[in-house]
């Protein structure tokens, strides 16, 4: 498992208040019960984690915890280059 | 027939503290809040703050998205109902909200400029945590209150009209309970620099900061910015006895009027206007009024106006009056300053115990019945009077009754 998985797991728990442990990396990030208003907090509060900007994302980005953390991977890494 | 106006709770998130007894004790031996706020980076300055911490009333993801002027809204009313003794409001759709704020989520708008100039990126939930009306908004989701869920921003008065309205709201029969009162919390950097930009804020006082705002003194350099909530609970007279509620008072007077005159001077008349208005609407006479929490914020003009006011409407029956300003003790909390000053009055003769004034050489240019720094009984006391007066101007009076008198 990726370390950018387990940090988007540490930070969505600490900012929704749901443990870890029950955060599955297949589950969708519009799965946890949060409005649309809360997720784009919580996206920026991501972006803001890991000092990037997420490109736009694309219909099944947010299918689940995994994909994203590529995403941030990906986005991270081109920062860098 | 127009309903009667009990006051049953008191919720308070004040410099001193948040329980209301404790509070009002504080106040009554004379001690202030105000402090020095620490910061090398800004004019020499003092303020009373409020000591908070939300995580009774918020999780760490509730947090997101309610400035410190709704979270402190969201305890006070929660203190309110709590000392309400009210397990339950029975019928919600019943039951409003009418907050007043002067300028709503202020650390929001500070950040989000902040934020802006810099990186230029804003949170997503910027918006909705500074408008206005987020504080009520998130009382009403708490209480789950679906009656009328008003905010009224008229700077320093906007918490006395908000009261004044919930009780017209009352008493014309539309609901039986309300939350009333008001919050603000703007003690932020940017906004104290436009506040000392206007040369309108206390000089600290080198002996005592905590003795820098002395309304009606010679001595008196200006106000002292505060923060804070304060929400009374208000019930009909019939849904407070039918349940036996304790009462702590009547709002028996409710007077709102403008100078049209000034942005920020105020006016004698407007003034007299406003507390003839809350008079007739009481059916009180001034020598009936044994108690006045003057606006009394400590400015250069503001005092010597309000004291003229006060002595043209009680006329000879003036020494029959005590007055005061507890801005003195706790300093000025501007669109939340009507709800803690009514909160003070509501005790005041609810205990028939007054609280102290920290003045200093008297002006003798503010002719008042002064209180001095230590509180005094009031065993006769039958109704008091509280004045907020605005920048705008936008002047009201409450008068509050004892129950039962």
């Amino acid at each position: 498992m990726s370390h950018y998985l387990e940090e988007l797991k540490q930070l969505i728990s600490t900012e929704l208040n749901i443990p870890t442990s029950t955060l599955d990396a297949h589950q969708s990030l519009e799965n946890f019960g949060i409005d649309s208003l809360t997720l784009a907090e919580l996206l920026f509060k991501i972006e803001e984690h890991f000092s990037i900007i997420f490109p736009n994302f694309q219909e099944d980005d947010l299918s689940s915890l995994s994909k994203l953390a590529h995403i941030i991977e990906q986005t991270v890494m081109k920062k860098a280059a | 027939m127009k309903q009667r106006i009990a006051i049953t709770g008191i919720g308070l998130v004040s410099p001193h503290g948040g329980d209301v007894n404790a509070v009002f004790d504080a106040l009554v031996r004379g001690e202030s809040a105000i402090r020095l706020w620490d910061d090398p980076d800004i004019s020499p300055a003092v303020a009373a703050h409020v000591d908070f911490d939300p995580a009774p009333w918020f999780t760490r993801p509730q947090l997101s998205g309610a400035d410190r002027v709704s979270q402190f809204a969201v305890a006070a009313a929660d203190r309110a109902l709590k000392d309400a003794a009210l397990p339950e409001i029975a019928d919600k759709e019943r039951c409003g909200i009418y907050l007043g704020s002067g300028m709503g989520g202020a650390a929001t708008i500070e950040a989000a400029y902040e934020a802006y100039f810099g990186a230029r990126r804003s949170t997503p939930l910027s918006v909705v945590a500074f408008m206005c009306n987020a504080a009520a908004s998130h009382i009403s989701m708490r209480q789950q209150v679906t009656g009328p869920v008003m905010t009224y921003s008229v700077a320093c008065a906007s918490s006395a009209i908000a009261i004044g309205e919930a009780a017209r709201a009352i008493a014309l029969g539309e609901i039986d309970v309300a939350f009333a009162g008001g919050t603000e919390a703007l003690l932020q950097p940017g906004v104290l620099q436009c506040w000392q930009a206007m040369k309108i804020l206390a000089t600290p006082d080198s002996n005592d900061p905590s003795h820098s705002c002395k309304p009606f003194s010679a001595e008196r350099s200006g106000l002292v910015l505060a923060e804070g909530a304060a929400i009374l609970l208000m019930e009909s007279m019939e849904h407070a006895e039918k349940r036996g509620a304790r009462i702590y008072a009547e709002l028996v007077g409710y007077g709102v009027r403008s100078d049209a005159y000034h942005l920020t001077k105020p006016h004698v008349d407007g003034q007299v206007r406003a507390i003839n208005a809350a008079m007739r609407d009481a059916r009180l006479t001034p020598a009936q009024i044994g108690y006045c929490n003057a606006h009394g914020t400590a400015t250069r003009l503001g005092d010597p106006t309000e004291a003229e006011s006060i002595a043209r409407v009680w006329g000879a029956d003036l020494s029959k009056l005590r007055v005061g300003s507890t801005k003195s003790l706790h300093g000025h909390l501007l669109g939340a300053a009507g709800g803690i000053e009514a909160a003070i009055t509501v005790m005041a003769v609810h205990k028939r115990l007054l609280p102290a004034h920290l003045g200093g050489r008297h002006d003798p240019d503010c002719a008042l019945p002064l209180i001095g720094s230590q509180g005094e009984e009031a065993p006769h006391l039958k109704a008091a009077m509280s004045n907020s007066f605005a920048f705008g101007g936008t002047n009201v009076s409450l008068i509050f009754q004892r129950h039962k008198a």
